[in-house]
């Protein structure tokens, strides 16, 4: 599966984070990759054109992951957009809550990039 | 479930075990290995050092302590991001913050199963010279030492109520 044309959203408030899911990703073949530090400057940048995949953090300031996927999933003209929640809420009714919120896949920390390839093939295959 | 009881000098077992579990699963997944239990002396400090910092509140309110030595933070930041973080690059802070934020989500699907509810709050980071927090005086606290890739981790409990705990509120 070709990434190339793909454009992905890493949204993150760990610098850190950003950087490792990003590395992932561009090794995995994508090239149009930015990112945001929470979900109200991810949310802006969805605004202004559209994104095939977001991989997005839950616990971060101002607008927390699990609210951004909510707001995410209420706009209609995002709804092309595939969701892959990356955490440390390991705890199943955080699982659950953002299954029924929408979220496409989700990755709870620890991960590694085979693991992030698994899931992103499952969403584009 | 009800709130844990907490009692004077005396930590919960419930906490110190699935915190003693989360040490081993998560170091195991991150650094490719257990990490070696090396005791709980409570006189022993990190020096200089980076600590990543948890509260938890709900059926127990109480605080976890991510410490690395200046050396273990640079080895350990380095192979737990794929390339090199140095000490006092301020993405050494999200590191070690990050790291701590891991090992919590953990923790609370650990207390889960034990059918102990807590939230996490974000992480805060603190750097400096046997640096922590400042805690209400008889409030049972636990140190644990262990060494991974040969480097130096110390984590620290401490329990008690939600107004003597420190750190962020959860979702804040």
């Amino acid at each position: 599966m070709a990434y190339d044309k793909k454009k992905v959203l890493v949204v993150d408030d760990s610098s850190v984070m950003r950087q490792i899911i990003k590395k992932n990703l561009k090794e995995l073949g994508f090239h149009d990759i930015s990112d945001a530090e929470d979900g109200v400057a991810a949310l802006k940048k969805l605004g202004e054109s559209p994104f095939d995949l977001v991989v997005s953090d839950w616990n971060m300031p101002k607008m927390t992951g699990i609210e951004f996927l909510k707001e995410v999933r209420k706009d209609s003209g995002l709804k092309g957009t595939a969701f892959i929640m990356v955490t440390s809420e390991a705890d199943k009714s955080k699982i659950v809550e953002a299954v029924e919120a929408g979220v496409n896949q989700y990755i709870v920390k620890p991960f590694n990039a085979n693991q992030l390839e698994e899931k992103i093939k499952s969403i584009f295959k | 479930m009800a709130a844990i009881e907490i009692k004077e000098n005396e930590m919960p077992v419930v906490i110190t075990n699935c915190v003693s579990d989360s040490v081993s699963s998560i170091f195991k997944k991150i650094f490719g290995v257990v990490p070696e239990y090396d005791g709980d002396d409570n006189s022993k400090n990190i020096g200089d050092g980076v600590v990543g910092i948890i509260s938890f509140v709900g059926d127990a309110s109480w605080i976890l302590m991510l410490a690395f030595p200046k050396d273990s933070a640079e080895t350990l930041a380095e192979k737990f991001c794929g390339f090199e973080v140095p000490y006092d690059n301020p993405d050494m802070g999200d590191v070690i913050g990050e790291l701590a934020n891991v090992m919590a989500g953990d923790i609370v699907a650990r207390m889960g199963v034990q059918g102990v509810k807590v939230a996490m709050s974000l992480p805060t980071v603190l750097r400096g010279q046997n640096v922590e927090p400042f805690m209400a005086k008889g409030i049972p606290d636990k140190k644990m030492h262990y060494t991974v890739l040969g480097k130096d981790v110390m984590i620290k409990i401490a329990v008690g109520n939600s107004n003597e705990m420190m750190g962020a509120t959860p979702g804040a």
